[in-house]
């Protein structure tokens, strides 16, 4: 159901020209200004990435790219959305795209088990973390259990700065289509959730 | 962000502002008044990898174009496929 903009990918997906304030600075690290891109947005973007590839590993690949891509094309940024609207784009027209290849090469998901090994913990507690992990693993089986739109559509709103405008632009349908996918999304992972526990 | 009709329970540690929760035995079962306010906690308990930063840094150092850090670009066609 990811309907990305296709043009303003194309941007992403072709440019080669480096961001404002583009010089890469003396120590190897980000340049300021996408240094607070990367500090605002990184989590969100990693933790999508996560849940719509379900694999620590891919995960972070694609977050990766998607990182690179945008700065690099930062220029195509054109400031009429958030970026993080635009960040996030991104990352399910990437996203999308993976699922797609490994689709075509039968190239099947990771197992339960794997899955658990690779999720990614906070550190401390390890009984906190072992929960944390658990939790994490049944939330990923009921997101993988879900319809892809539905599955996008949860994560999103998941994030509480996002409206429903602004999902709808990401995921190109109106607010009020968002609202009625929303609900039925809902019941979809409660069922879904609860055949994990 | 209307709540759903169904409630999502989950134990954990944690106490949150946005759930109601109760105390057994050192663990919290908490009610999850959605499922993205549970989806949006399990954010909050997700890190970002340290090495992220550092592939994304690397990445950058290198002109457009170049090889990428984790060495794919250098695998023939056929090795990327499998």
């Amino acid at each position: 159901m990811i309907a990305p903009e296709i043009q303003e990918i194309a941007c992403v997906e072709q440019g080669n020209a480096l961001g404002p304030g583009s010089s890469v600075s003396e120590q190897g690290g980000f340049p300021a200004d996408f240094e607070a891109v990367y500090a605002a947005h990184a989590q969100p973007v990693y933790y999508l990435a996560l849940r719509f590839l379900g694999d620590d590993a891919q995960a972070q690949d694609a977050a990766h790219d998607v990182f690179v891509k945008a700065f690099r094309n930062f220029e195509s940024f054109r400031g009429d959305s958030e970026i993080r609207t635009w960040l996030y784009r991104i990352t399910l027209h990437h996203c999308t795209n993976l699922r797609q290849r490994w689709a075509a090469r039968n190239i099947h998901a990771t197992d339960e088990a794997s899955i658990l090994e690779s999720q990614p913990t906070t550190a401390g507690d390890p009984l906190r973390a072992l929960e944390t992990k658990e939790l994490g693993q049944r939330i990923q089986n009921a997101l993988d259990r879900l319809p892809e739109e539905y599955r996008c559509l949860l994560l999103l709103v998941a994030d509480q700065d996002l409206s429903y405008e602004q999902v709808g632009q990401i995921t190109q349908q109106s607010p009020d289509a968002v609202r009625g996918k929303l609900h039925r999304a809902r019941k979809a992972f409660s069922a879904a959730f609860a055949k994990t526990g | 962000m209307n709540p759903s009709p169904q409630r999502l329970q989950a134990v954990t540690h944690e106490h949150l502002e946005s759930a109601s929760a109760q105390h057994t035995e050192g663990r919290t079962t908490v009610d999850f008044e959605t499922p993205e306010a549970l989806i949006a906690w399990d954010r909050s308990q997700t890190p970002v990898p340290e090495e992220l930063r550092a592939r994304v840094t690397a990445s950058l150092a290198q002109p457009a174009g170049a090889a990428s850090p984790n060495g794919d670009d250098l695998k023939p066609w056929w090795r990327r496929l499998f």
